[in-house]
């Protein structure tokens, strides 16, 4: 730590001695090691989204239990599902860490969701979490949820209802993992090599994140429904929330990507977005180009509407192009190997 | 990327000169003595596959198709329409006539993602894609409809990260020809870190040799070296075996610089190469060389490389970001940055057009 200190000094010196006068206020960023935006990654983000989720998922698991019950109340725990699905694609929008390990994006949200399949385990009728565990991932967590909601709408007291109570007591058990699991993280972060390796994943996953919602969410059904003639099948469809969930999923792309108009934190004091570390090494130029074209998505993001294809394409293509500048000079500049996005062919 | 004179490839290119003299839009072609070759590549922030030509100096592209992402391998049809599959973990097909310039496209949307190589069955009754089950990581090999694309069945390759394969022409030990070769790459990975290589100390390379009616395994081979990626296949008539190019994965920059780029199969052995000095671990494409042995892109050494049967390199081409290599009995084809390669003479190729790691020969 020590040595690092030194060269954070250092590095910082010679930073400010070459920046020319106009560059001074840009360039104030700290120059950030890997353990100090890996700590902050998990202390200031992870940590409390997963907090969030945590705090949503039972309030799921109440209201479908009181609609289930009868009688009838679908308009609470539609609108539990919402919070509970908004909250997840808050976190899941950069999956790392135990995301990745316990594979928590199929467990909570496997997209598409096979109707046939749901059907067939509704017939077997689970009764426990521990029956849950035998139901493939393709017929439970949200989608599942969000299909007997708003798809066809489970009746109290049915068999249905059931099932939608287990499949939220599902994602309540796996989201209480995840904020013990990103608490642990945020109180114990790595450090040295394994805070390096925690970096390059970060990265990695940032871009697996912003590429998820580009091409799975947006522009591959676009592309899918022309070729086949038909309406785009985007996620959260039935429920209505395919705007809000890319909304939520942009914000958290967004905010670990731009840093925040106020300027950049010192070290310890919030989560240190791409462009910061950028500055912070100096990359000012770089910095500034991703910043306007971060900048470009958003605003084309605040216009997206998935009932209009031409909205959904333009979003989809200024998004691209943030993937193209991450490829090329943003993730060479943070010195990270992409493995995620590859330029090797394979 | 091997045309050889099975009935199959006869057709292809009869199939493809069909549609040329047919009129394409380009029907000068169906009279010019020059190369073509299907391929694919990136332009301006926009991927695409086309139908290129290539004379004496230079290459051009003849005809065109945009792509929603970048795709990998491609496949001619007897009818000479072509098939050409996403890049890994791939979730598009496309079948392509550039005759009239229709494309049919299948979509992936079950659990599976393609690994980037595409094959018709010898018989036209089934294509062949290779396919992982991203519950697990296995290996698969997607059974499809020839008219539809759609999924008909699934086979095991026995092993994780399948990518090229080749239907062996003729017998060899005690696998049948027409068995499908299937290179298991062997690399893990996770659904949720897409292209990203994950724990490779659980590397588990393979090439397996499969029933082609049946899926059934006939046998399976390992290198030595299990971080020696098997992915790439070709055969060699003369010397009557299977070249396969290999991808190092040590962890030691030393060990991936000079590891080998080839291995061999003669039906009973798998084995590698010996060490191939500053080759620098990545060999993107393999086709047969004329007289024997193989013609193998050393890309990150900016290197064709031209191997004689037992793998010691006889010749070296500089060809800058080698990468994609076709054959045809007597006559090789290679891509490179800016410039191609073929039977060793160069052809400028605009610098703006980005091939990827594979194209077919169509005619010559």
């Amino acid at each position: 730590m020590r040595t690092r200190s030194r060269w954070r000094l250092g590095a910082a010196l010679a930073l400010l001695l070459c920046a020319p006068g106009a560059l001074w206020a840009q360039a104030a960023a700290p120059y950030y090691y890997p353990p100090d935006a890996v700590a902050a990654l998990y202390r200031d983000h992870t940590a409390p989204l997963a907090r969030a989720l945590a705090e949503q998922a039972p309030r799921l698991v109440q209201a479908l239990q009181g609609h289930c019950a009868g009688p009838a109340a679908l308009a609470p725990a539609r609108a539990a599902w919402t919070q509970t699905a908004l909250a997840w694609e808050r976190l899941a929008a950069v999956a790392v860490g135990p995301l990745i390990e316990r594979r928590s994006l199929r467990e909570i949200d496997f997209q598409p969701l096979r109707p046939e399949l749901l059907k067939r385990s509704l017939a077997r009728e689970p009764k426990t979490l521990d029956d849950m565990e035998r139901v493939g991932t393709p017929a439970k967590g949200l989608p599942a949820i969000e299909y007997l909601l708003w798809s066809a709408p489970a009746a109290p007291r049915s068999s249905a209802c059931a099932y939608a109570v287990l499949a939220a007591q599902a994602v309540q058990r796996e989201a209480e993992a995840l904020r013990a699991a990103f608490d642990a993280l945020a109180a114990a972060p790595p450090e040295e090599e394994a805070a390096v390796t925690a970096f390059v994943e970060f990265i990695n996953q940032w871009l697996g994140g912003l590429e998820r919602l580009r091409w799975a969410g947006m522009e591959k059904p676009l592309r899918e429904a022309e070729t086949r003639g038909a309406e785009p099948a985007f996620a959260r469809l039935p429920s209505g929330q395919t705007g809000a969930a890319w909304a939520a999923g942009w914000a958290e792309l967004r905010a670990l990507a731009r840093q925040p108009d106020n300027g950049a934190p010192a070290i310890g004091a919030g989560r240190v977005s791409i462009e910061s570390y950028l500055r912070g090494r100096g990359h000012i130029a770089l910095a500034d180009r991703w910043r306007a074209t971060v900048d470009e998505a958003d605003r084309a993001m605040q216009g997206v509407q998935p009932g209009a294809p031409v909205s959904v394409d333009a979003a989809a293509r200024t998004l691209k192009r943030l993937t193209t500048l991450m490829q090329s000079e943003v993730a060479g500049s943070l010195e990270v190997n992409l493995g995620f996005s590859s330029a090797d062919g394979d | 990327m091997f045309l050889d004179a099975s009935p199959a490839a006869g057709l292809t290119r009869r199939g493809i000169l069909a549609w040329l003299a047919a009129g394409i839009g380009v029907p000068a072609l169906a009279r010019a003595p020059n190369s073509l070759l299907v391929a694919s590549w990136a332009e301006g922030g926009q991927y695409r596959a086309g139908l290129l030509q290539m004379d004496e100096a230079r290459v051009s592209v003849l005809a065109q198709l945009p792509l929603p992402t970048r795709a990998h391998g491609l496949a001619l049809e007897a009818d000479g329409a072509v098939l050409v599959a996403a890049r890994r973990p791939g979730d598009w097909l496309l079948r392509w006539r550039p005759d009239s310039g229709a494309a049919q496209w299948h979509w992936v949307d079950d659990d599976r993602r393609l690994n980037g190589h595409v094959l018709p069955s010898a018989d036209r009754r089934a294509v062949w894609t290779t396919e992982t089950n991203q519950a697990d990581a296995a290996g698969l090999i997607g059974v499809r409809d020839p008219r539809t694309l759609e999924k008909t069945g699934e086979w095991a390759t026995q092993g994780m990260d399948p990518h090229e394969m080749l239907v062996l022409p003729e017998a060899l030990g005690r696998v049948p020809a027409g068995a499908l070769l299937v290179a298991n790459g062997g690399i893990p990975t996770q659904s949720e870190t897409g292209r990203s290589h994950r724990d490779l100390s659980r590397m588990d390379p393979s090439l397996v040799a499969l029933d082609p009616a049946s899926g059934a395994l006939l046998g399976q081979w390992r290198l030595d070296d299990p971080r020696l990626s098997v992915r790439h296949l070709a055969w060699d008539p003369v010397g009557r075996r299977v070249g396969i190019a290999l991808q190092a994965e040590h962890d030691d920059e030393a060990a991936r610089r000079d590891a080998p780029l080839l291995a061999t199969w003669d039906g009973s052995a798998l084995r590698a190469a010996p060490p191939m000095a500053q080759a620098r671990g990545y060999g993107a494409d393999i086709c047969a060389r004329a007289g024997g042995g193989f013609w193998l892109s050393a890309t990150r050494a900016n290197a064709l490389l031209g191997l004689d049967a037992r793998g010691a390199i006889a010749e070296r081409v500089n060809l800058p970001s080698a990468g994609a290599l076709a054959a045809r009995p007597g006559h090789a084809w290679a891509a490179g940055a800016a410039v191609t390669w073929h039977d060793g003479e160069r052809q400028a190729l605009s610098a703006a057009l980005q091939l990827d790691n594979h194209w077919v020969s169509a005619r010559a």
